[in-house]
């Protein structure tokens, strides 16, 4: 077996279950963010802006303390719904979602923004507003969600210090691919860091490429 | 006579064999004086002194090297900074270049990098102790009467540091697989960066039980940690090296040479450390 396959399959499996949690928190705040007035959209935006700005093993740290047993949040998880979320790959995926998250929710907000106020309109006059989000606004807004959810599939991919805090570095079970990459450099295991620094750099050039077309055709889609 | 020949011979032989183990260096050395008991008097020409020691110092030494840092600076003249990391980890660095003066290594293997790379003073690398392991519980879990019952389920998930590049998270690994139980808890095995995560991840409830350097436990008192049998893994020899080109060499040898004077040995062994020499 590889050595880079297991590492690979955990990244992805943890990059896309983030991702997923971008887009279902992420997309109906976005749309507060750009359909609400001044103060209220203000304030929504830097909350989900923060992940971006605290280091990610701050994000870590508070996310450590919040899922494991020191907090009142940590110990009903664990002691009451038997829930452990800490040194599992769900808990490297919810810190992957959060540090991901304001990057998806300003690329998506971005793209709302953009909308033709009138088409909206005249969708409202004919259904409610969630059939209006789901059947006009989103097939209009579809390639800034696809490269919001890029962006932030990226970002969870390349994830580091806040997973490696909640999730450790468990080989086969929480060791993603950046997280393989370092305990190879600290082994002293040259090639193994180079092949799997290898396989990050070929998965970014797919993703560079998908985010080129999909953000290109955002930003057709807001010029016509 | 030619019996007495071949006796002679077979005896010379053997005489030869035991001589030059005799010579061959202190436990842990491949190379023969690889490890010194006096750092000061390989002082070569041209090695300075320093107002300011940088020490790249293993994760299980925070305590007993904070502990001693007084008695060193005023012994050395000097002011001392720390860095803390797994053996391995600060090994890497230091051969890369990273500009500690002293390094302080928990087993004798990463120094052997350090003075295979080319990065070491000449004659400064030395034993200053032997480390021992014990196992802690996080809060409301019992600790095991006996090493073997980490086995147990009750124990469902164990930090030890990462072995890969931890000398206390080796011996943790060799010493399970001594007492027979690696396969029941390998699934269990979380590893920190470092021996100083592992005991972090047993103290905020993460893990329900550690395996982790003496040292860093001793404080809380003999009812709260189990030591664990030295005969379980190979000794834990920890040993220093001064690094060389730093400017600080003389500085480097003086504090490396304190941790293995009677003082040094004194104050280590308050830590649970066992003394350099048998």
């Amino acid at each position: 077996m590889d050595a880079w396959a297991d590492p690979l399959r955990i990244s992805l499996l943890v990059a896309a279950s983030a991702t997923a949690a971008c887009v279902a928190v992420g997309t109906p705040l976005a749309w507060l963010i750009a359909r609400a007035r001044p103060p209220v959209a203000q304030v929504l935006s830097a909350i989900s802006l923060l992940p971006l700005v605290l280091p990610p093993t701050a994000v870590g740290y508070y996310l450590l303390w919040l899922l494991g047993r020191q907090s009142p949040t940590g110990r009903f998880l664990l002691d009451g719904l038997g829930i452990q979320l800490v040194f599992t790959w769900p808990g490297a995926a919810l810190a992957a979602a959060v540090v991901s998250l304001p990057l998806y929710v300003r690329t998506a907000t971005a793209g709302f923004e953009q909308l033709d106020e009138e088409l909206l309109l005249a969708g409202r006059t004919l259904a409610g507003p969630w059939r209006v989000f789901f059947l006009v606004v989103v097939p209009l807004a579809w390639p800034a969600l696809v490269a919001a959810s890029l962006i932030a599939f990226a970002r969870a991919l390349g994830e580091f210090g806040a997973t490696v805090v909640v999730a450790s570095s468990i080989p086969g079970r929480t060791r993603t691919l950046p997280a393989a990459i370092y305990d190879a450099n600290l082994a002293g295991d040259d090639r193994l860091a180079n092949e799997l620094s290898l396989v990050a750099l070929l998965i970014g050039f797919v993703l560079v490429t998908l985010l080129t077309v999909a953000l290109h055709a955002a930003i057709q889609r807001g010029r016509g | 006579m030619r019996r007495r020949l071949a006796v002679a011979s077979l005896a010379v032989l053997l005489l030869g064999a035991v001589l030059t183990g005799c010579v061959s260096g202190d436990e842990g050395a491949d190379r023969p004086g690889a490890y010194t008991r006096d750092v000061e008097a390989g002082a070569a020409v041209g090695e300075g002194t320093s107002p300011r020691l940088t020490i790249a110092a293993a994760a299980d030494l925070r305590f007993a090297l904070e502990a001693l840092r007084p008695a060193i600076e005023a012994h050395c003249d000097t002011v001392i900074t720390t860095t803390y990391g797994s053996s391995g980890q600060l090994a890497r660095q230091l051969t890369a270049g990273a500009p500690f003066d002293l390094f302080l290594s928990a087993d004798t293997t990463y120094v052997e990098e350090v003075l295979r790379a080319g990065r070491a003073a000449p004659a400064s690398a030395a034993v200053y102790g032997r480390g021992r392991l014990a196992v802690i519980t996080r809060a409301g879990v019992p600790l095991p009467a006996a090493f073997a019952e980490l086995g147990d389920g009750a124990y469902g998930t164990i930090s030890i540091a990462n072995p890969a590049h931890a000398p206390y998270g080796r011996a943790a690994r060799e010493a399970l697989r001594s007492a027979g139980i690696l396969d029941r808890v390998e699934g269990r095995l979380v590893q920190g960066e470092n021996v100083r995560q592992a005991v972090e991840y047993v103290d905020n409830g993460s893990a329900d039980a550690g395996i982790v350097a003496l040292a860093l436990v001793i404080d809380r008192g003999a009812d709260r940690y189990l030591l664990v049998d030295a005969a379980l893994h190979a000794p834990i020899t920890q040993a220093g090296v001064v690094t060389r080109g730093t400017g600080a060499e003389r500085t480097a040898r003086c504090a490396l040479q304190y941790l293995l004077s009677e003082d040094g040995q004194n104050a280590l062994s308050t830590f649970g450390f066992e003394p350099a020499q048998e």
